[in-house]
């Protein structure tokens, strides 16, 4: 009832663990894949080791959770352990990675391909780190070129993770147009919280991401656009905060739905929970498989 | 028709305690040469503190870090603060009327009840134990205190303490009370007299020695354990207890001691 095809990738079911939002330690990972996920998307990687920002990194805000975390990870030379261990347990694995040009994406994504990943995750859109993430997925043609080369060197899947732009419908088409497999819509959004005791923004970065419920009805509008002019299938992103914001996704046409910053406040039971109740919606509103949800806001 | 529960009853904003939020120093008062506590009124009023939580404390130009809280007062509350690094040395000279800002409370917390409880603290880990036991008060249990240090001038919170239960005291140098370590002690009095309870907080060796001996005298025992912290509240990931898919910060930091020793074992059978 719950199984997904995702883009030749089976999966339990439609629920991905988002990238970043548990750090990078495998145990982790196995523990949302314990309680029920279909396929995690590991923390981003880079060329080199980064260290992150440093503290504060992360803020509540009223709407949401406010982050700069910096980008975090052991480098390239992390990769191979986590997703060889994540594959010894059987679990569906999508590599993120950023690089700042095309030949670091390659590289990169030449590790995730020996490590035998299902999947690579092009981090086109983190909102807060200089000359990775969100710099590179506004500039169309550089993202046409990045999907190009891997698609050409690498018999691998291959999903661009998208920001909020103007253009991001554009952007996508394009990448579906250039071999993507799908699209991840989409990241956090650029935000600032200041403390107006203090006088000043309490993140060191001074900027950072906005996760949670604040960009939930945002992420819907460019999922159903999207849909409207893709092929390929969408992952959506963004503010997933309880069952019936996975169900609406879905419904506006997304294939598979990641989620993130709820887990700080619901805990990793909210995977097993979110299950159950769109299990029991679908059951009582007739539904037999999640194809017949997606998208239907559209008919 | 089966009935639908609707997410949005429940938790439909974020849980605004973890908001970074101004509060200012309103008093400090030095309890060694080490350990100054720190009373600090936020200015958005917080939850009440349950006793083994924490807060993030931002010195802003430093870090932030984490700290036990070690007493509350309604619209303050205190942290006692060992100067152990940059931040700490500055947090701990900060002159009454500046600024920090704090995130809290978080955490789990102990569930204290109408028992018995042996509580052992070494170092600043009597923090958050002189808190529980106003908590243990509040619920008509019983408290007995261990309070170690390595020598009698580092003793800490000994005439609070003395206010809500028996203190028992050792020094590493014997300079005052039973000459020994707080683990040293905690097996004197466990062979001697039996508790319900056993509570510990201080330096990871100590931590696993009660731990070990609760396991081997099979009374239940809980853990206050510390992990570098960047974020607080679970989503950074830096505060993995040692490869077992728990996070002190969120999961924590307050552990069953078997789940605490079996993380702590994984690791060591790791290497
Ligand atoms: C849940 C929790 C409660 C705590 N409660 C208290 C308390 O009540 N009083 C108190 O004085 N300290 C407490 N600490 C420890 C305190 O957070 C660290 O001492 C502090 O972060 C050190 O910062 P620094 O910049 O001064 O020193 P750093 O240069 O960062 O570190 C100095 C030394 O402390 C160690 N350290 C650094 N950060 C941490 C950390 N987060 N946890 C454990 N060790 C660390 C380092 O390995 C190093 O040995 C607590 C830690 C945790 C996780
Ligand atoms: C603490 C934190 C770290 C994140 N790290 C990454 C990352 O490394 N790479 C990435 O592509 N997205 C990262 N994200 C974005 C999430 O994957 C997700 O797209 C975003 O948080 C929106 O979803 P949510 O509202 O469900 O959290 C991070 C988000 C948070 C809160
Ligand atoms: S400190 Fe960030 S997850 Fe615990």
């Amino acid at each position: 009832m719950l199984q997904i095809d995702l883009a030749g990738i089976k999966l339990r079911n439609f629920l991905i663990l988002a990238s970043g939002v548990v750090g990078s330690d495998v145990s982790m990972y196995l523990r949302a894949w314990e309680n029920g996920i279909g396929a995690i998307v590991t923390k981003t990687f880079t060329i080199e080791r980064r260290e992150g920002f440093t503290t504060p990194i992360i803020t509540a805000v009223r709407c949401g959770y406010l982050n700069a975390v910096g980008l975090e990870n052991p480098g390239k030379e992390g990769m191979k352990p986590v997703i060889e261990y994540l594959k010894k347990c059987g679990i569906p694995t999508i590599v993120s990675i950023a690089g700042r040009d095309v030949d670091e994406f390659l590289q990169l994504a030449s590790i995730a391909y020996e490590s035998n990943a299902d999947a690579v995750e092009l981090n086109l859109s983190c909102p807060h780190a200089k000359g990775l993430g969100l710099e590179i997925g506004l500039d169309r043609e550089l993202t046409v070129r990045i999907i190009k080369r891997i698609k050409d060197d690498f018999d691998m899947k291959v999903f661009p993770k998208l920001g909020l732009s103007s253009n991001v419908t554009e952007i996508a088409k394009s990448a579906e147009v250039a071999g993507a497999d799908g699209v991840v819509l989409i990241n956090t959004i650029r935000g600032m919280k200041i403390d107006i005791w203090l006088a000043k923004p309490v993140l060191s970065n001074k900027f950072g991401g906005l996760s949670g419920p604040a960009i939930h009805p945002i992420a819907v509008a460019v999922v159903y656009q999207a849909y409207e002019h893709l092929n390929i299938p969408i992952i959506a992103s963004g503010g997933v905060w309880d069952w019936e914001d996975v169900v609406e996704f879905l419904m506006a046409g997304a294939k598979a739905v990641q989620i993130g910053s709820v887990l700080t406040d619901k805990g990793f039971e909210f995977i097993r929970e979110t299950i159950e109740n769109i299990k029991n919606f679908m059951n009582s509103r007739g539904y037999k498989s999640v194809e017949e949800l997606i998208g239907v806001a559209h008919e | 028709m089966s009935t639908l529960k609707s997410g949005a009853h429940q938790g439909y904003l974020v849980d605004r305690s973890k908001e970074i939020v101004g509060a200012e120093i309103i008093k400090s008062v030095r309890e060694n040469v080490l350990v100054k506590s720190i009373y600090l009124r936020p200015f958005r009023p917080l939850a009440k503190p349950k006793p083994g939580q924490f807060v993030m404390i931002w010195v802003p130009n430093m870090e932030e870090i984490p700290m036990s809280v070690s007493g509350f007062y309604g619209d303050h509350f205190r942290i006692s603060v060992a100067s152990v690094g940059p931040t700490t040395r500055v947090l701990n000279e900060l002159p009454v009327g500046t600024l920090v800002g704090v995130k809290g409370f978080l955490g789990n917390a102990l569930q204290l009840g109408n028992k018995k409880y042996l509580l052992v603290g070494g170092g600043y880990g009597v923090a958050p134990l002189v808190y529980a036991m106003a908590g243990i008060r509040n619920s008509h249990g019983e408290a007995q205190i261990v309070i170690g240090a390595r020598t009698r001038d580092l003793l800490l919170f000994l005439d609070e303490a003395k206010r809500f239960g028996k203190v028992h005291i050792s020094t590493d140098d014997g300079s005052e009370g039973f000459h020994g370590t707080a683990l040293d002690l905690a097996k004197e009095i466990l062979s001697s007299e039996s508790f319900d309870e056993v509570i510990v907080c201080g330096p990871e060796p100590l931590l696993i020695g009660v731990s070990e001996l609760c396991s081997e005298y099979n009374i239940q025992a809980y853990v206050l354990a510390e992990r570098y912290m960047k974020c607080g509240i679970g989503l950074c990931g830096s505060c993995v207890l040692d490869g077992s898919g728990l996070l002190v910060c969120r999961d924590g930091p307050v552990f069953d001691a078997r789940i605490y020793l079996k993380a702590l074992r994984r690791k060591i059978s790791k290497n």
